[in-house]
């Protein structure tokens, strides 16, 4: 099937997604009222609390969650076959994402938008407080554990890359130094920056850069050296302000976003590139089960928890009118999509012309995860020829696309990290950890970078597919908790939770299913062994989370049915603000 | 009908909030800080890192203020070219320029702190006081309407 008929199909769907679903989120779940005095405007102080146009805040929102996430989780999970995985994006997106990036919106509005962690504690349980920061570190935990192996992989297999993304660094300082200094606008000083990558990447192409005689020398393997060199090179920049170096590279890096969602739909468009890949692959025997895998292996893309954090860190505090959470919150999920969507095309068209050659690539689910960020280089290195680039030179340029966004995320990975031990390390009273940067910083590299090193069955992929699959069910259960925040709130506000609690409660079966899954590989595999405690404690996690959730909707159940719920569905509208439904 | 004016305040360099690192960031240290009742709203902390950030929000704050309600205050970071390039090259050719001119002048327009009323760049390169910076509007307001 040609790939640009299942693109269009499949955007098609998210926009009918949009039209009617969102609509009915809007109107029946969440009950928006135009005349709601937001936050934003409650709390006006042109630093946290901006009214901001929907537009605008639809780009920010939407940069703020568009990363490597969505492009990796779909990459390896075609081994179960395109249309699988194409139906998780889908569906997922529209009933479950949207659902939830939405919902974490509109809750977080009405409670002053505060954060998903503290309205977890709000609405749910105190405890819940501590659920929710022992998730974030583990979460934390395995999305700096598993960028670190992609950015490895990545400069191991395009060693073209290594120049582009190290001089990189030093570019981004000299344009932020140079918009820094002379105050001037950042659009063009920034796309000279992106022209001087371009040049890098060039360069690099070039003059790739291998390691393997000075990992010889070490008695590592190279992707190992690159993986201690990030953690190195993390260590350091997070601890240096955001505008000298994070800043800047995020303005090449959004640049850098759009012209890879270009080159890839022009490159189907224009190359009319076909599906190879199997509709439903027959893996061979002893792979994960689709069932559950899948659904945790296509996390972000599909859902994300992660979402919560950006909805009700920082985007309800900007909405200007509570109805357009819909526009920014929904659409937001759709745009994660639409990367997932460029992924799956990149790895099933892109990649390979005949059946023969996916087969190769996808022979197990060790190689499937462990080439996956590699097959999506290839398959928009293939794309980007379509539009006459060299094939070569293009899957460089992809490559570094997707090392400065994973290591532009372990930067902030590792930053936030820090912080959550900071915050641990107060509520136990551990005095000299939570006052010092270094100390903490150390510890939040250290397991991190335990897990990347960790040997596996071969040096490619075993290692990476199994922490993967742990990061996938560390952010699903995320999901869940916000999933279950936003079920209890519209349950108050007398609505039908239905449209929520459905993606709870799937998302908290395929998580736990897969966790006492895993538990059972690790416990009989010696090499493995090491992940047992982290499972176990993660499925405590799960089964604490199931337990606090269900006690949370039980009580408003019988609160709601009891009528002593104070009709916390009648404020809101233009009178109301403080004390009215935003104090529930 | 006219539309209605707009100010667009442009969020200087080193107040640019989110860091683009993607879903697995948060956000920005916002959306995962360590205290989430930081805000002084609220009794709580603030966060250090935006201690700076006060004057050029004092400016939005009295503009909201002291502008008439039809006037549309709204502050953009600085990275937003998807919002910026169209709203600015447009508002360019409402006050007649060739399309030329209005690329050039949205490009420019964006810079430090800039305060821009109907793509009209009033004021930039530093944080003006807030009676200047409402003078400053008001003029170009004026301006525009004779």
């Amino acid at each position: 099937m040609p790939a640009i008929v299942v693109a269009v199909s499949v955007l098609a769907l998210f926009a009918l997604g949009f039209i009617y679903y969102s609509r009915y989120l809007a109107e029946k779940v969440y009950a928006l009222d135009p005349a709601f005095v937001t936050p934003a405007h409650e709390f006006s102080d042109g630093v946290d609390f901006v009214p901001t146009n929907k537009h605008v805040l639809f780009g920010h929102h939407f940069t703020s969650i568009a990363g490597a996430a969505p492009i990796v989780g779909p990459a390896i999970a075609v081994f179960w076959g395109w249309v699988p995985a194409l139906l998780w994006i889908v569906i997922g997106t529209i009933f479950a994402a949207g659902v939830h990036d939405f919902g974490a919106l509109a809750v977080s509005v009405r409670h002053k938008a505060k954060n998903i962690g503290t309205l977890t504690a709000e609405v749910i349980s105190t405890r819940s407080r501590v659920l929710f920061l022992c998730i974030i570190f583990f979460l934390l935990t395995l999305v700096n554990a598993v960028f670190a192996v992609v950015i490895g992989n990545l400069l191991v297999a395009f060693p073209g890359a290594v120049i582009p993304i190290f001089v990189e660094i030093p570019l981004a300082i000299a344009i932020g130094q140079y918009i820094y200094r002379t105050k001037s606008p950042a659009l063009v000083p920034s796309l000279v920056g992106v022209v001087g990558l371009y040049f890098l990447i060039w360069v690099g192409h070039h003059n790739p850069i291998e390691i393997t005689g000075f990992a010889d020398w070490l008695g590592m393997e190279p992707r190992d050296v690159w993986i201690v060199i990030m953690f190195a090179y993390t260590f350091i920049a997070s601890r240096l302000p955001v505008w000298l170096l994070l800043q800047p590279r995020d303005y090449i890096n959004s640049h850098q976003l759009f012209i890879a969602l270009g080159v890839t739909f022009a490159g189907v468009l224009i190359g009319w590139d076909t599906i190879v890949a199997p509709a439903l692959n027959d893996v061979p025997e002893g792979s994960p089960s689709i069932f559950p895998f899948l659904f945790i292996t296509i996390a972000c893309g599909a859902i994300s928890g992660f979402h919560s954090l950006v909805s009700s860190g920082t985007t309800s505090k900007q909405l200007d009118k509570e109805t357009d959470a819909r526009h920014v919150g929904y659409m937001g999920a759709l745009g994660e999509g639409s990367l997932a969507l460029a992924s799956v095309l990149a790895v099933t068209a892109g990649v390979a012309a005949t059946r023969l050659d996916w087969d190769e690539r996808y022979p197990d689910f060790a190689t499937a995860s462990g080439g996956a960020t590699g097959n999506f280089v290839e398959g928009i290195g293939q794309f980007a020829s379509n539009l006459g680039i060299d094939f070569a030179l293009a899957t460089v340029f992809a490559a570094v696309v997707v090392v400065s966004f994973a290591a532009t995320t372990m930067d902030t990975g590792v930053r936030l990290q820090r912080y959550v031990v900071q915050e641990i390390a107060g509520i136990l009273k551990w005095n000299r950890l939570s006052r010092s940067l270094t100390l903490a910083g150390l510890v939040a590299i250290a397991l991190p970078l335990a897990l990347a090193l960790m040997p596996g069955e071969d040096d490619r992929g075993f290692a990476f597919g199994t922490l993967w699959r742990l990061f996938g069910t560390t952010n699903q259960l995320t999901a869940g908790l916000a999933l279950a925040v936003v079920a209890v709130w519209v349950t108050k506000r007398m609505r039908n939770p239905i449209a929520i609690l459905i993606p709870m409660a799937f998302l908290l079966v395929m998580t736990t299913w897969a966790l006492f899954i895993q538990l059972g590989e690790f416990w009989d595999s010696p090499e493995r062994w090491i992940l047992v405690p982290l499972d176990l404690i993660i499925l405590a996690l799960a089964l604490w989370l199931i337990v606090e959730a269900g006690v949370a909707l039980r009580r408003t159940v019988s609160e709601r049915r009891a009528g002593t719920l104070g009709g916390s569905d009648t404020s809101g509208g233009a009178g109301s603000g403080p004390g009215s439904e935003s104090q529930e | 009908m006219q539309a209605p004016s707009r100010v667009v305040l442009i969020r200087p360099w080193d107040m640019s909030d989110g860091v683009g690192a993607g879903c697995c960031s948060g956000g920005s240290t916002k959306g995962l800080c360590v205290d989430p009742m930081h805000h002084p709203l609220r009794g709580g902390t603030r966060n250090i890192e935006r201690d700076s950030w006060a004057p050029f929000a004092e400016v939005y704050r009295y503009l909201r203020e002291h502008l008439p309600g039809g006037v549309a205050v709204e502050i953009v970071d600085p990275r937003n070219h998807l919002y910026l390039l169209p709203t600015l090259v447009a508002a360019a050719r409402r006050g007649g320029g060739g399309w030329f001119t209005a690329l050039r002048a949205a490009l420019r327009a964006p810079g430090y702190a800039a305060i821009i009323v109907d793509g009209v760049v009033v004021s930039s390169g530093r944080v003006p006081a807030p009676r200047e910076a409402l003078e400053a509007v008001r003029g170009a307001l004026e301006g525009a309407s004779h």
